[in-house]
């Protein structure tokens, strides 16, 4: 009888015990990025990088997935301290020198630094094959340019419908920052130049107001068009990363095209960290094979990896990725927030 | 916009099999109501899916096949996925309201998946104005999806210029405010244009055709604001489209299915010219299939006049179905972690390869759209050409309130049974003329205060020597000044004798045909618990024959008689009879509990 007790406190002890941990993990799993985990390795990642925490998240890290814009905001206003809800940042550049330049702005201390470009993709446009054709006709000498692309796109009758993701995603900003260096054919631009020029104002403003949605219900503009077809967008600015796979996979028979306006510009992924003891650990982590596999597999183009089904070898990406600095990124967001109401 | 995952702690790995196990007894017997797909097995994370009506079977066959996948085993645990239906519009008002009552609604979902995302964004501004966070997540993927359309039987749409001319609702707006009717387009025998809408408190269609008026109205294709909505023109534009309205219908079941019959009959072209509804309507529609459910003994039949979708040329929306995975206080770690497991699952092809054979749209870009959704079912897979922005959740919400005001008048005699059975228990102490009056108070401040309504109850001898059958309590009036007197009347009702059904039915269509407002939409509410009780009219042929002769083909004064069977005993078949005979529907309360639903539900038509 005594044993059977015995036997039976054991029993309630491990049940008891083990409803405990699993308290604790639901808890752990439900908290996102806050607090320190315990000693876990915090990793955030910007929402076109997800494939990486979802791969790091089962093993090596406390991931959160989020806009960059949601990210830096939170970042910017931190307390003096430094950013203390993560080790590690997955984002493209230059959004930690977006950051970096906010919290000076607030007197706050650099707390960032970004270390060396882990992958890259080019930005495209993913296009229906007889809005190609409109395009061509409008561009001078029937090339493409992220130039063009914003002049057919902003044109009132609509012949192109224009997409790109909102401003605060980092593929979006990319995109309109594209389009900018190509309305003034550089790179090397400064406030006064987008501040004082109506001419691109007004451009801006027409193409901002002609994109139908900045949050497409589909999640992105490239899954919006392959399910709703030329009713949502006609030409739609993102990384080869996502519109490669998702084009390639589709079943539609009138399947969008996949081009690369010139100049080819990419976005750039970094690991921003925060320094300290955990630097080392979340740069390991995300340099990992788990990591770059990750980072490869869901279509960027890693040194060393072999690319993702779908993603071509061409065309060449250039040395710099083409995108004007962060302080002329930084004021595209609000200026494009500004233009687009 | 946020997702989280926790990496697995590494003490966790020891404990691997008590966690298995304890993961699943401290949540198995969460939800004990049955469910569309059983109990939950002991042991496993059950996952309540609230699902909008239309796709209520295809998730249910697709949570069975879940049930019992390898995906709902994964990584050693349990997950089990039970399905409810529940209307995308009531679903929202519920949830707004923290799901308060799981015995009346049943259990608190883990998933929501409403017709569309439109519904996620009211809920979360109705949670937003008090001061509550969102429970609708932005990152939800939809499930499926099916264009708003305008259908119209083909000899219709043809005669405007379909499908080689666009149309628009401008061009229906034209129409409905020609004298000439149908005349205009060289058929007068149709008579006037009239549409046919749902109510954007409860339907997605309904919700979608409205916002796709607003569009139109301003001649924009997103970023619909509050200043527009409020624009005198706009509103203009608005009560144009309302007063071709028949009569509205909580669902567009009502419509298709009245299409159906009348197609039957031949007058499918005079009952209604239009009416909104999701192209995966007219698919079942021109399948013979008008609610899209196959009930034992049918055999589809294609209408004789099959529908065809016009996409508005001013653009329409899309009803996405979203998956939304609650961020609600009730919603922990393994049900949101199960509730993913089964969203994954739902998008594989195979799965999505189901969505299409219902005649909907996939919601996985890896799966063709193909048949039904072709020509040859009155559909056509490369429109819409136009996709309008969801507008943000104020300006969606002020939209439905502004509805309330801009909607065609009703002119309702509400009819109610005071016979002696509804004096009957129906539970906790109340009688079913108690809870029956309850509903219908409550029910009365659906009606704008310009409506004009006035109320009726029946049963034998209680009315004057004219009308024995019969009594009027309150004479027609705006509804504004007859609210209370109705209200106070309803309350002080008594049961009596026997119930003069065929009568009163008759007596009461006849009267609003004297009486015909061309300006309203004219019906009888009548509810009653029984059956016709009254030797001096028993002739139910005879009473039919009376109320069709004045509802088919060309009717100047159409009148709707909507019914309510309430109780068990309630002759639902002659109730639907009745009402199907003038083109309107009858509601099923025979559990009274219901009845407060009930009510909302037929008020909804008005």
């Amino acid at each position: 009888m005594a044993a059977r007790l015995l036997a039976l406190i054991a029993a309630v002890a491990m049940v008891v015990g083990s409803l405990a941990v699993r308290s604790g993990l639901d808890q752990s799993s439900g908290g996102g990025g806050s607090g320190n985990g315990g000693g876990e390795l915090r990793l955030v990642c910007a929402t076109e990088l997800a494939a990486v925490c979802d791969a790091l998240g089962k093993t090596k890290a406390k991931v959160l997935v989020e806009p960059a814009g949601v990210t830096a905001a939170r970042l910017s206003t931190d307390s003096p301290t430094g950013p203390a809800s993560l080790d590690g940042w997955l984002v493209p550049s230059p959004w930690p020198e977006i950051v970096q330049s906010a919290r000076k702005r607030s007197g706050l201390e650099p707390q960032l630094k970004a270390g060396a470009t882990l992958g890259r993709s080019p930005l495209v446009l993913a296009v229906w094959p007889d809005r190609l054709g409109v395009l061509r006709q409008r561009c001078a000498g029937g090339q493409v340019t992220w130039r063009c692309f914003g002049d057919v796109g902003g044109q009132p009758a609509a012949q192109v419908k224009p997409g790109h993701a909102d401003v605060d995603e980092a593929v979006g900003l990319a995109t309109v920052g594209a389009a900018t260096a190509g309305f003034f054919g550089r790179t090397d631009l400064i406030r006064a130049d987008l501040e004082d020029n109506d001419e691109y104002r007004s451009w801006l403003t027409r193409l901002e107001r002609a994109v139908p949605t900045f949050r497409p219900t589909s999640g992105t503009a490239v899954r919006d068009m392959l399910l709703k077809g030329p009713a949502a967008f006609d030409a739609v600015g993102t990384t080869e990363a996502e519109a490669a796979p998702l084009v390639a996979m589709a079943a539609r028979p009138d399947k969008p095209v996949v081009i690369y306006p010139s100049p080819v510009t990419t976005v750039d992924v970094v690991l921003a960290t925060v320094p300290g003891s955990r630097a080392k650990g979340i740069s390991a982590a995300v340099g990992s094979d788990t990591g770059l596999d990750a980072l490869a597999g869901s279509g960027w183009r890693v040194p060393q990896r072999r690319p993702a089904k779908a993603i071509p070898s061409q065309p060449d990406l250039p040395a710099a990725s083409g995108l004007p600095d962060a302080g002329i990124l930084d004021f595209l967001r609000t200026l494009s927030k500004e233009v687009a109401r | 916009m946020r997702r989280s995952r926790a990496g697995l702690h590494s003490t966790a790995v020891l404990l691997t099999l008590a966690l298995a196990m304890t993961a699943c007894t401290s949540l198995g017997a969460g939800d004990s109501g049955g469910g569309a797909t059983g109990d939950a097995p002991r042991g496993c994370t059950t996952v309540g899916v609230a699902s909008s009506p239309e796709k209520f079977e295809l998730l249910t066959t697709l949570a069975t096949r879940f049930n019992s996948s390898k995906e709902a085993k994964a990584g050693g645990k349990c997950a089990f996925v039970q399905v409810k239906r529940k209307s995308s519009g009531a679903a929202a008002s519920i949830l707004a309201d923290g799901w308060p009552n799981e015995d009346a609604e049943g259990p608190r979902p883990v998933i929501w998946t409403p017709s569309a995302s439109t519904w996620g964004a009211v809920l979360n501004q109705r949670l937003e104005a008090k001061g509550q966070p969102p429970m609708a997540p932005a990152d939800a993927r939809p499930f499926m999806l099916t264009p708003l359309v305008i259908a119209m039987p083909k000899p219709m749409a043809e005669a405007l210029g379909h499908p080689a001319t666009p149309v628009g609702y401008a061009d229906l707006i034209k129409l409905a405010q020609d004298p000439a009717g149908w005349g205009a387009k060289g058929h007068p025998e149709w008579g006037q244009f009239k549409l046919g809408k749902t109510n954007p408190n409860f339907s997605t269609s309904a919700l979608s055709a409205t916002v796709g008026q607003y569009y139109a109205a301003t001649a924009k294709v997103r970023d619909l604001t509050l200043e527009d909505v409020e624009n005198p023109k706009v509103d203009a534009f608005n009560r144009a489209v309302e007063s071709s309205v028949v009569h509205y219908g909580d669902i567009t079941l009502t419509f298709l299915n009245n299409w159906f019959r009348n197609d039957a009959r031949g007058t499918a072209l005079t009952y209604v010219s239009a009416v909104a509804v999701e192209e995966k309507s007219v698919i079942d529609y021109n399948r013979g299939n008008p609610d899209g459910i196959t009930d034992p003994g049918e055999r589809p039949r294609p209408p004789k006049t099959p529908l065809v979708a016009v996409y508005p040329k001013e653009g329409t929306l899309f009803s996405d179905n979203p998956v939304y995975i609650l961020d609600a206080p009730w919603v922990r770690a393994p049900e949101k972690n199960a509730a993913k497991a089964f969203e994954q699952f739902v998008q594989a092809p195979e799965n999505q390869a189901e969505v299409v054979k219902a005649g909907f749209r996939p919601g996985n870009p890896a799966v063709p759209v193909g048949p039904p959704v072709e020509a040859a079912a009155g559909v056509d897979p490369q429109q819409p050409q136009t996709a309008l922005g969801v507008p943000s959740p104020p300006v969606l919400v002020r939209l439905i309130d502004k509805w309330g005001q801009q909607r065609r008048e009703a002119k309702v005699l509400l009819v109610i049974d005071v016979s002696g059975s509804m004096g009957d228990d129906a539970g906790n102490g109340q009688t079913k003329l108690d809870l029956a009056k309850k509903a219908a108070v409550d029910a009365l401040s659906q009606f704008k205060d310009t409506d004009a309504i006035g109320l009726r109850t029946f049963s034998t001898n209680v009315g004057p020597k004219e009308h024995p059958d019969y009594v009027d309590l309150v004479p027609f009036g705006p509804a504004g000044a007859n609210r209370e007197q109705i209200a106070t009347k309803i309350r002080n009702l008594v049961p009596t004798e026997a119930t003069p059904l065929y009568t009163v039915a008759r007596d009461s269509f006849r009267e609003l045909k004297g009486s015909y407002d061309p300006a309203r939409i004219n019906a009888v509410l009548l509810l009653t618990d029984g059956q016709n009780e009254d030797p001096r009219n028993n002739d139910l042929e005879g009473t039919l024959r009376d109320l069709r002769t004045g509802s088919e083909g060309v009717s100047t004064t159409p009148v709707r008689l909507f019914t309510i069977a309430y109780g068990s005993r309630a002759d639902l078949g002659v109730l639907r009879r009745l009402a199907e005979a003038t083109n309107a529907a009858a509601y099923d309360a025979s559990d009274p509990s219901t009845i407060g639903n009930v009510f909302t539900a037929v008020v909804s038509n008005f």
